[in-house]
């Protein structure tokens, strides 16, 4: 009766442990996704769209919609197979968000109805798989923790002693099982990227109101000729659309999806003339690509036959004061820095960087407004801020700690005259800052 | 009971409790259908097929069948960016939406089945991406 006992509170103990054990088995897995920041230019309002990760399938998704400055208050309509959400937009910049259900894992689509165009943007919700081994372990510390309760009870209520025996021996195996598959458990391999074909860029345009163009991008696999869907979000967008305007401004904006391969952007048109189109993008496992349109697009008009030089640095949005530029090299073929001051450490992260610098050139002096679409370089430089650490979330537009100094190398091929614009966040405000550079001949 | 015997009884105990505990483990969540989800304009798309290698029967569901004058499927392999000549698949029961096709995964990789949907309205599509294997 004593060695009953005896063993009785041993199994009590070892019940424990397991209990401890059994919390912390999932954290384990990695965490189920992360944030996804998605630009979508929709309608005239420039929006960050938020996917907040999902934890639990099925479960909430939390989508926050960021608004910029002049972006005019409104309802937005988020859907997410059936469900349905609003999100009412202030006419102050600022995050707006709404609650939707995930009831499943795997590729979805959140739907964004401003009420004249519907945006798409598919999204992946992680699956939560095990290897045989991981299953294994947690069968086996299933199969233990019954055991030992019935060891538990064999011990104390059986009159024989077999029954404890039995339940022990089989509580001695689950738990050799357990411990030997969750020592050689290795996580799921992410699956290898695998290359994929270059995309072809195909544009039109057409006039949609006062002052506005619609421009539909079509992207098709350069291989099949097939629409390409598996454009994923590289830095915060499924695509970056840069357009140079006849009086050589600078235009980011970002296309949103409407069906596979397709997408549009409402673009404020207000001068006639000869607009640039370049697009990036990145396919799935094959890295981002430049699209240069060979034809861009024409708004009529009577226009002047040049563009007009932006001489010295100024900023597009005129409430901020004069940016300060210095520049050091200079020459072709060696790295040229380019450094600009905002005066106030309160830039946001745009993009997911600190600022963007688009460069166009060798230019011809009085060259017309179609020479940035035949100029033979075209940079798109970042001025990346510190890093998340690895697994941690990046911060998103509400901080805003960056700058002043924000500063882009670059190494231009070519010497001759450059068509440069710094795009940094203020205040929910997108700060555009063209410069003109003369790059020297090389030593 | 014998010392022989108890050995004997804790050697049959383990191996059951191991021979079950992976046989079930090994069992569960096996799933050799693969179910994708997506949306042609308006309707949602759901296609089960089982991936692998081989010739394999495709069944597609359409949420809503009205007004759908054709149903397509195009196949192709995405990291070749080949092309598969498309299919017309056949309607299984009119007017419930669920439409066969067969196909042939000659094979493994990514892979991309296309539904195409013909309707009064115009034509929509729904891309969808999955692994075939061995």
């Amino acid at each position: 009766m004593r060695d009953i006992r005896w063993i009785a509170t041993l199994l009590a103990a070892v019940a424990t442990l397991l209990a401890l054990d059994a919390s912390p088995a999932h954290a384990d897995g990695a965490p189920a996704g992360t944030d996804i920041h998605v630009s979508q230019s929709l309608g005239e309002r420039e929006l960050t769209v938020v996917l907040r990760r999902v934890d639990v399938v099925p479960g909430p998704l939390r989508v926050d919609v960021v608004t910029h400055a002049g972006s005019p208050a409104g309802t937005l309509t988020l859907r997410l197979g059936a469900g349905v959400a609003t999100v009412r937009l202030g006419a102050t910049p600022g995050t707006y968000g709404a609650t939707l259900r995930v009831d499943r894992p795997g590729t979805q689509e959140l739907l964004l109805d401003d009420g004249s165009t519907v945006a798409s943007i598919p999204f992946v919700v992680p699956a939560v798989v095990l290897t045989t081994a991981e299953t294994l372990t947690y069968y086996g510390f299933a199969a233990a923790g019954l055991l030992l309760l019935g060891a538990l009870g064999a011990s104390l209520l059986a009159r024989r002693a077999w029954p404890a025996h039995v339940a022990t021996s089989g509580l001695a195996a689950a738990l050799g099982v357990a411990v030997t598959a969750a020592t050689l458990s290795r996580p799921v391999p992410a699956p290898a990227p695998v290359p994929r074909p270059p995309v072809t860029l195909l544009t039109s345009s057409e006039p949609a109101g006062d002052g506005v163009t619609l421009v539909r991008l079509s992207f098709t696999d350069s291989a099949s000729g097939r629409p390409v869907d598996d454009l994923i979000v590289h830095d915060a967008a499924f695509v970056h659309l840069l357009v140079v305007t006849p009086d050589r401004a600078l235009r980011h904006v970002h296309p949103v999806r409407t069906r596979p391969g397709e997408y549009e952007v409402h673009l404020a048109t207000p001068q006639p003339g000869h607009y640039t189109l370049t697009a990036e993008v990145a396919r799935s496992g094959g890295g981002p690509q430049l699209l240069r349109s060979p034809v861009g697009f024409e708004v009529a008009g009577s226009t002047s036959a040049t563009a007009p030089d932006t001489a010295q640095a100024r900023v597009s949005n005129t409430a901020q004061a004069q940016v300060p530029v210095t520049i050091s090299g200079r020459r072709a073929g060696e790295p040229t820095t380019i450094s600009a001051n905002f005066g106030e450490a309160d830039l946001q992260p745009w993009l997911g960087m600190v600022g963007h610098l688009i460069a166009v050139g060798p230019l011809p002096p009085d060259a017309p407004a179609t020479a940035v679409q035949d100029a033979q370089v075209w940079a798109h430089v970042h001025a990346m801020g510190p890093r998340p650490d690895i697994g941690a979330q990046p911060p998103d537009e509400s901080v805003a700690d960056l700058g002043p100094e924000v500063s882009f190398t670059h190494t231009f091929a070519l010497p001759g005259r450059y068509q440069l614009w710094m795009q940094v966040q203020r205040n929910y405000a997108l700060i555009t800052v063209p410069v003109v550079l003369e790059v020297g001949a090389p030593r | 009971m014998s010392p022989l015997r108890q050995a004997l009884v804790t050697l049959a105990v383990a191996a059951v409790v191991i021979i079950s505990t992976v046989w079930f483990a090994r069992t569960t969540g096996s799933d050799e259908q693969t179910a994708l989800r997506g949306t042609a304009g308006h309707r949602d798309v759901e296609v089960v097929v089982t991936a692998a290698v081989g010739d394999r029967s495709v069944e597609i569901q359409l949420s809503d069948p009205a007004g759908v004058t054709e149903v397509r499927l195009e196949p192709a392999m995405t990291e070749m960016g080949h092309a598969y000549p498309p299919l017309t698949a056949t309607a299984v029961d009119r007017g419930t939406g669920r439409y066969r096709a067969e196909t042939h995964f000659d094979m493994a990789g990514r892979w991309e089945l296309t539904v195409v949907v013909d309707d009064d309205a115009g034509t929509e599509r729904a891309v969808l991406p999955f692994s075939v294997t061995p």
